[in-house]
This record gives C-alpha cells, sequence and structure tokens, in this order.
C-alpha cells in the first residue's frame, strides 16, 4: 500500500518534472546562430545536391581546414563539407551521411586523432548531443545506439542549455556572433569566419601528443567505419579514408610507434582505402588557427591542394 | 561509478527495488554483492586488495577475542598491518622519492602504487573495529559476509562516514520492510545533497581551481575570492556527499552517522572539529586523543605539555591521514595549535549579559571562520610556497582594499578586480544558492525540518519540491554527463 503510494506521487513528480520540461522546451527558442545549428545547413546540402556528390564527414578540422570550392572545380562535383565538430560523434554524423547517400557519392572520412581513443568523439558527448537535439528534436534518429543509456541526461540537458544561453544573453548581449558561429559557414559547409582573423598565439596552443603513449586503440571505432563503409557500398557510393592536419609539434610529440600502430590497426579491422598517412599531414605551426587541428589561411589551401592530389588518383 | 553520475542513479534505483523485494535473510548477500560491483566500476584489481584486507581482519578479531595475555600483541600486529598498507599506498610515492638519490632510478613499480579508493576510511574502520574487539566493546564478527559488507557497504565506502562497527553492523542483521517516512526522507537528502555538490560546490570549482592552481598570476583580491571560494567549496562538496550517502543508506534501511553539523557557525576551533567531519574528528577522539590522555595522565606529564601533546597528535595523525605533502601536516600542525592555545591561556569566564553573549558568540564564530579559512589554504595550496604566496599577498592587499575605502573608492572598482570564468548571472545564482544552503542548514540544526516539512499544507510542500528539482534540471544537470570528483575521494 506505502509503495504503491510512494510508486504514485514519484510519478506524478516526475510528470510535472516533464511538463515543466517541455514547457521551457516550448517557451524558450532554440539556438539557431551558434556554430553547431550550422549542422541544418549541412543537412539541407545533403538534402538538395544531387549525386554523384563528394562528402566530406570529420570534425572541426574539416570546418577549419578545407576549401571545398577549389574541390569541386578541380572534379566537377558538388562538393559538401560536412566536419564540424568532433564531439558531436563521428557516428552522429555517418548515421546522416548514410541516409542521404547515393550511388554515386565519394565520401572521404576525416576524423580527429582522439576518434581511435575517446568514446565521446565516436558517439558524441552529451554536451552537444543535446544542442544537436535542441536544434531538431529529430535528430534523436542519428545518435548512436551507444548512447541511448544516456538519452535521459541527453534531454534533460536541451532546457537547462536553453534557458542558461538566454539568460546569459539577456543579461550580457554579444556584439558579433564571432567565428564559431552558424554564419560563419560558407554554402558549402567551410568556415571562414577565422580566415579574417589573427591566429592564437602558438604558445597557448597545446604541444600535446594527439596518440597518447602505449594507447589502447578503441575496437569500436573500427567497427564503425567498416559498417559505414559496407552500408555505402551497398548504396553503391566509395569510402575513402584520410588523416586529419596537425600541427608540426604535436606530431613530433606524438611517437612514431603510436601512428604506425594506428595505421595497421586501420589496415587489419577495416577495408577503407587510405588517402594519405599521419605524416603527410603535419604542418608548420604557424598554420594554424586556434587548435592542433585548426588551419588558418595558408594551411587550408595547402591542405586542399595535398586532399585534391590524393583524390586525384581514385576520381579520373 | 560516482554518486554525481547517471550511471549511480541507474545502479542505485535497481539495488533499492531488488533489495526490497529480496528475502530480508538474503538481503546483506544481494548488497554485498551490489558493495563489490559498485567498487569494481572504480577499480577491479584493487576490490581484490580490499578483500585481503578484510579477510585478514576477520582471522585477527577473532584471534584476539582467543588470544588470552596475548591479545594485546595480535593487536599490536594487526594495527601495524593496517597502518602499513595504508603506508604504502598513501605514503610509498613519497619515500621512493625522499630514497632516490640512494636507490637511484629503478622504482619504476611506485607508478603503480595509487591510493585504492575509499582505503583510508577501510582502515579507520577497521582500526576501531580491532581496538573494539581488543577492548569487549564489540565482538568479533564471525559471518565474514556480514564483515565485509560493515567495510564495503556502497553509500559510505568511497569518503566515509567512518562507521562504527556497533552502530552499523547489527543493522545489517536486522529485516527492513518498507518505510514510506524513511524512503521519502531519504529521496530528500540525496536531493539536498545534489543540490550543494552540483549546484554550489562544482560551480565554485570555476572560482577556486583556477587560481590554487597558479596562485602567482593572480592578484590578492582573486587569491582572496578563491580561499573564500575554497572555503565554502569543500563544506558543500563533502556535506553534499555526506547526504547523497546518508539518503541511500537510508532508502536501503540502514542509518549511517551524520558527519555534520553547521561547522562555520561554530564559535571556537574545538566546536568546529565537533562538528565537521564528525566521524573522523570522533574516531580521532575516541582511538587516539582519549588513549593519548589517559597514558599521559598515568606518566604524571605537566599539564601544559599534556595539553599541547594531545592536541597536537590527533590533528597531525589528521593531517596526515589526508594527504603526505608537507601542507596537509601544516595544516595539522596549525589546527593542534588553534585547539593547544585557547586551553593554555583559559580565563576565568566573566559576567556577561546575555546580549553582550550573543554578541561575543557572533566575533567568536566570525574568528574561528577566519582561522579556518586561512588552515584550508595550507590544505588546499599545492606547495607550501604556493600557501605562503597566497596568504602574504591577501594580507597586502588587504592594506591596499583599506586604503581604497579610506579613499572613499566604490565597492565596485574593488569587486571589478576579481576575474573569474563565471558569466554574472551564474555569481548572482551561485550567491542565491548559498545563501539558501546556510539558511537550510541552519534551520536544520535548531530543528527537524523534515518534520517540520511534513506538517506543512501539501501545496507547499510540493511546490518546494518541485522547485528544488526544477532547479537541478536547470541549472546542473550537465554536472551528470561529466562529473566531478568529490574532494574527499582523494583521501
Amino acid at each position: 500500500m506505502a509503495a504503491n503510494n510512494l510508486i504514485k506521487k514519484l510519478v506524478l513528480l516526475s510528470l510535472i518534472e516533464a511538463f515543466l520540461g517541455i514547457l521551457i522546451c516550448y517557451a524558450v527558442p532554440a539556438d539557431q546562430k551558434g556554430y553547431i545549428a550550422s549542422i541544418q545547413d549541412k543537412e539541407s546540402l545533403l538534402l538538395n545536391s544531387k549525386p554523384p556528390r563528394i562528402i566530406f564527414v570529420g570534425g572541426s578540422n574539416l570546418a577549419f581546414g578545407l576549401n571545398s570550392k577549389l574541390v569541386e572545380e578541380k572534379f566537377g562535383l558538388p562538393v559538401i563539407n560536412f566536419g564540424l565538430h568532433g564531439n558531436l560523434g563521428l557516428e552522429t554524423s555517418l548515421n546522416m551521411i548514410t541516409k542521404y547517400a547515393a550511388q554515386g557519392d565519394i565520401i572521404v572520412v576525416i576524423p580527429e586523432y582522439e576518434y581511435f581513443e575517446q568514446s565521446q568523439v565516436i558517439y558524441g558527448s552529451n554536451d552537444i548531443l543535446s544542442i544537436f537535439l535542441e536544434i531538431n528534436p529529430t535528430n534523436i534518429q542519428y545518435i548512436a545506439r551507444n548512447k541511448w543509456v544516456d538519452l535521459p541526461l541527453i534531454a534533460l540537458t536541451v532546457p537547462e542549455n536553453k534557458v542558461n544561453r538566454n539568460l546569459n544573453l539577456l543579461l550580457t548581449p554579444k556584439k558579433n556572433e564571432g567565428v564559431y558561429a552558424r554564419a560563419a559557414f560558407n554554402s558549402y559547409g567551410d568556415l571562414l569566419g577565422h580566415l579574417k582573423e589573427r591566429s592564437l598565439d602558438p604558445n597557448h596552443i597545446s604541444d600535446r601528443a594527439v596518440l597518447q603513449p602505449n594507447l589502447t586503440l578503441i575496437a569500436d571505432s573500427f567497427d564503425v567505419l567498416e559498417e559505414f563503409h559496407q552500408k555505402i557500398i551497398d548504396k553503391g557510393g566509395i569510402v575513402l579514408f584520410d588523416f586529419p592536419p596537425l600541427r608540426m609539434i604535436n606530431c613530433k610529440n606524438t611517437s612514431l610507434e603510436e601512428f604506425d600502430s594506428l595505421l595497421f590497426a586501420l589496415k587489419v579491422h577495416t577495408t577503407l582505402p587510405l588517402l594519405s598517412t599521419p605524416y603527410d599531414r603535419c604542418y608548420p605551426d604557424n598554420y594554424f588557427y586556434d587548435t592542433e587541428y585548426h588551419l588558418h589561411n595558408k594551411g587550408r589551401k595547402i591542405r586542399t591542394q595535398q586532399v585534391i592530389e590524393s583524390l586525384s588518383s581514385i576520381i579520373k | 561509478m560516482p554518486f554525481n553520475s547517471l550511471m549511480y542513479l541507474y545502479f542505485f534505483f535497481i539495488v533499492t527495488i531488488t533489495s526490497y523485494l529480496m528475502p530480508s535473510r538474503y538481503r546483506w548477500i544481494f548488497l554485498l554483492a551490489a558493495s563489490c560491483y559498485f567498487y569494481a566500476s572504480f577499480s577491479k584489481a584493487y576490490l581484490l586488495l580490499i578483500l585481503l584486507v578484510i579477510i585478514i581482519n576477520y582471522f585477527s578479531a577473532i584471534a584476539i577475542e582467543k588470544a588470552g595475555i596475548h591479545r594485546r600483541a595480535v593487536l599490536f600486529v594487526s594495527i601495524l598491518f593496517q597502518v602499513g598498507v595504508l603506508c604504502i599506498f598513501k605514503y610509498g610515492g613519497l619515500l621512493v622519492a625522499v630514497l632516490k638519490p640512494v636507490w637511484g632510478q629503478h622504482q619504476n613499480w611506485v607508478d603503480y602504487l595509487i591510493l585504492p579508493l575509499g582505503l583510508s576510511y577501510i582502515i579507520l574502520q577497521s582500526i576501531g573495529y580491532m581496538v573494539d574487539v581488543y577492548s569487549n566493546r564489540q565482538q568479533a564478527e564471525r559471518n565474514i559476509g556480514i564483515l565485509a559488507l560493515f567495510f564495503l557497504f556502497f553509500p559510505k565506502l568511497t569518503a566515509g562516514p567512518i562507521e562504527r562497527p556497533v552502530s552499523l553492523i547489527p543493522q545489517f542483521k536486522q529485516n527492513h520492510d518498507f518505510d514510506y517516512l524513511r524512503i521519502t526522507s531519504g529521496l530528500k537528502f540525496i536531493a539536498w545533497g545534489f543540490f550543494k555538490k552540483i549546484l554550489i560546490a562544482d560551480t565554485l570549482t570555476l572560482v577556486v581551481n583556477p587560481v590554487f592552481n597558479n596562485p602567482h598570476d593572480y592578484g590578492g583580491i582573486n587569491l582572496l575570492a578563491a580561499v573564500v571560494g575554497f572555503t565554502l567549496q569543500i563544506y558543500f562538496d563533502f556535506s553534499g556527499y555526506s547526504d547523497i550517502a546518508l539518503g541511500s543508506a537510508k532508502i536501503i534501511g540502514i542509518d549511517l552517522i551524520n558527519n555534520f553539523r553547521n561547522p562555520y557557525f561554530a564559535s571556537s576551533i574545538s566546536e568546529f572539529w565537533q562538528r565537521w567531519h564528525i566521524s573522523l574528528s570522533s574516531w580521532l577522539r575516541d582511538y587516539i586523543f582519549f588513549p593519548l590522555r589517559r597514558y599521559l595522565v598515568k606518566s604524571k606529564t605537566s599539564p601544559t605539555l599534556s595539553i599541547i601533546v594531545a592536541s597536537m597528535v590527533p590533528m597531525l595523525v589528521s593531517g596526515l591521514w589526508h594527504g603526505t605533502g608537507v601542507t596537509f601536516i601544516v595544516w595539522g600542525f596549525l589546527y593542534g595549535l588553534f585547539i593547544a592555545v585557547p586551553l593554555l591561556i583559559r580565563n576565568k569566564p566573566l559576567d556577561r549579559s546575555p546580549r553582550q553573549e550573543k554578541i561575543m558568540r557572533l566575533i567568536k564564530i566570525v574568528l574561528t571562520l577566519l582561522l579556518v579559512s586561512c588552515a584550508w589554504i595550507f590544505f588546499r595550496a599545492k606547495t607550501l610556497s604556493d600557501a605562503i604566496f597566497i596568504i602574504s599577498n591577501i594580507c597586502n592587499t588587504g592594506k591596499l582594499i583599506v586604503l581604497d575605502v579610506v579613499q572613499l573608492k566604490k565597492p565596485r572598482d574593488v569587486i571589478s578586480q576579481i576575474k573569474v570564468q563565471l558569466p554574472y548571472f551564474r555569481i548572482f545564482l551561485l550567491s542565491v544558492f548559498i545563501f539558501a544552503a546556510f539558511v537550510v542548514e541552519y534551520l536544520r540544526e535548531k530543528r527537524d525540518l523534515l518534520k517540520t516539512l511534513s506538517n506543512k499544507p501539501l501545496l507547499v510542500r510540493w511546490s518546494l519540491y518541485v522547485i528544488v528539482i526544477t532547479v537541478l534540471m536547470i541549472f546542473g544537470t550537465h554536472r551528470f554527463s561529466e562529473p566531478s570528483q568529490f574532494i574527499y575521494f582523494r583521501f
């Protein structure tokens, strides 16, 4: 009897809280100007462009460091830069691509190195996924199955994000949107906002090794890639793999054994054609904007040329 | 699986439901299995070490009971073993660092000596258990499973409270029926614990950590803000943890010791320790202070020396128990000093009117809080030189602030010098939460708040529940995604 009474009250309390949460979600506007909000534009590019296309997918290394227009001019195919944020989870992006991929599409996957050692870069982190849901609740379909256990938390973070962002904006209005904003992207999905800005002092960018010594690569990261590869083959497309750009100092601080073991694991556990090696994508430190992956003007140009050269051997 | 994670909430939900569905005689087995799983979620390897310590404890306690005239020797050996295990893991790194010049560079094994989670608490409890068996306050437990549960019971496993066998072991053997009031009060404890940990302590981390990690990058006013911030953070972090632990245990039907009673309202350092981390301070009192005092009286030591030794030794042990750094020894020494000095210069009480008495108490509370905050600097600073730098800079800034006030500068100009990585509205909210928390804690001490609450009309009660949960949801949900460690986990 007492147990029933408690259960009833707990259910009622949960319903009241759920109602309040939904009310907040409904009443408070979603983030339509932020960096993650640009995923909507990228999705509509997938939806509205005609195959065959070249689609780049990965983290922010792509958003900051690729000139899609040059690629389009070289190959004469529509190009979509689907790179956005590492913590959105590569599987989330791959799920979106899988939905829209069609015969003839060439998909180039370029994840950051953390993808192979941090589960949040494979499946997404709760904070970024909650913004992803906030922008469009139907995005829930793209969230990786491994994150379903966190879904209550991700959903509860949506009203939290909304309230906090809007309160913050109300009390300290922003003068401009800055580099990390939806408006900073062009029609290909490339970020341009940083190109007019000065780079961060190189001393303030981390020199860390991007693959930790004696690291254990996460088996799931290869499984996700291979599964995606097979799905795209079934749809008549091609998947290629490339390495992200990296600052020379970070390349030097990451041991050769770790790079080699990653290369070896990719060859053993996946059937993906590799466009380069990690060493091919190391660039001078002053080519970078604000992190070890975000290229600035000169680096972006050189990296794009190198990617075009690598693709030329495959796209005739 | 820290308390402030989604995994803990899932785990706790399953454990609670299953434990009430279990036949009561098998309940302790299920709780033991759940506790082992809880520990293994942090470290599987160290679970074996902890189980080994428990097995040795089990046989040692029975041996003490049976040893007759040799019981003192058995007690001594078993305490030596417990302290030895703690020293290897807690001070092994320090010892090797000291001996490095002699031994050379070949002690890589020391890298593996990471203090197992909860070991410090388990060792204190096991020493207490041995001494209690030795002094016939407790019978040696014959059921090794129940004894293991005493040490491993998950709500108190990682950071206490440091329980006594006499109060906890019998509870595992009792039948606990579903009790509506007990469960709802447990839920309220948990919600209040989350409020303190997530909304206050975790937010204060943003004020405290950057400054204490690099104190030389900050001016005096920031250092002062960080010290005030840490004084609040450690209280809300640890008392938040304790409330979650108490609430979790309560829901399962077990009562744990309340670890806090408004320590920042204490009017002396001795009183502070009767209110702060009560299970540790009472352990120090019962197992170090009392035996030491008995020895000092027996050996006819002079009263002055007795006061100094009896005040210093438990506090230094407390400092060493918390950490290996010199800063912790200084922290313990300071508390020993703060306790000993008033005892040495104790004057005859003056005749004061109740009003004067009240004012005097208020002054004493402020002075005690100042001393406590000063001691926290040593507790939190990375090195002794950092702590001294912080204190000297705060003193210099104090002078400047006084000068500013004398020169009629606006207080806003002084406050605006504080660099905090928090939006203004979060600072405002934080202040509101801290104020509300202190009011609730104060009222909690004065009366039985849960009872008072249950006497309020339904609408008032439910409004309060909805407000607390909504505030937690709107300002604290993200903390469950990346749960921050409780400060006392590392001890």
